[in-house]
């Protein structure tokens, strides 16, 4: 949690094309929406594995949804430059 | 995690958001807390369900949302209840803080995505200055 302070975005080059042909082609509140339902996703993800038994068979399966939940993020801070 | 036994009433929280993922996921993140959830999809209907501003402990709301965004949402309550705690919920804290310079007494963000553990703490945080409850 923060509190109190404005965080600096970090910044992150990224190539010029990359940036022209991917964030003019974004309407507008996409990257929100897609930060929404990503974090919907990663929280019921870390929900199930909070409850389900260290030896239950099911956990590999929602950690690979985790995974692919938290890389698409990355993703989409790359894109983002921050 | 257990009732706070500094307070024993249950909590009386306000949950905000147009996501209805959203919604659902900070609902079953509280599931386990002693609180009294109030959901709204809009601060508009937020405001309509607040009938009573001062029986609310805590918001919790999005930031960005059609309509009456998160702060205004947070302002016009607190205005009725100056000791409501926020926790305002963002993707984009720099669109909170465009909105306002800093966060006023009793607020606090939480970047999403967060983890059901992060939401909790930061509640705890925000309602008892500790981790837990």
């Amino acid at each position: 949690m923060s509190s109190r302070t404005r965080s600096s975005p970090v910044s992150q080059e990224e190539p010029e094309a990359l940036v022209s042909s991917n964030r003019q082609d974004v309407p507008p509140g996409w990257r929100h929406d897609m930060k929404n339902q990503l974090g919907v996703v990663l929280g019921f993800a870390d929900l199930l594995l909070n409850e389900l038994e260290p030896d239950d068979p099911r956990r590999a399966d929602i950690q690979e949804i985790h995974r692919a939940a938290a890389r698409a993020r990355e993703l989409l801070l790359e894109l983002d430059g921050d | 995690m257990g009732i706070d036994v500094a307070s024993p009433e249950p909590l009386n929280v306000m949950v905000v958001d147009d996501e209805v993922g959203m919604r659902e996921l900070v609902k079953r993140c509280l599931a386990d807390l002693s609180c009294n959830l109030t959901v709204a999809a809009s601060g508009e209907e937020a405001l309509a369900l607040a009938s009573d501003p001062l029986a609310l402990d805590l918001l919790i709301t999005d930031e960005m949302m059609t309509g009456i965004e998160g702060h205004e949402l947070a302002r016009r309550l607190r205005s009725a209840n100056p000791s409501l705690k926020v926790l305002y919920l963002t993707g984009f804290s720099d669109h909170l803080f465009d909105a306002k310079n800093q966060l006023w007494d009793l607020e606090a963000f939480l970047d999403k995505p967060f983890s059901p553990e992060g939401l909790r703490q930061a509640v705890a945080l925000l309602v008892v200055g500790r981790l837990t409850l």
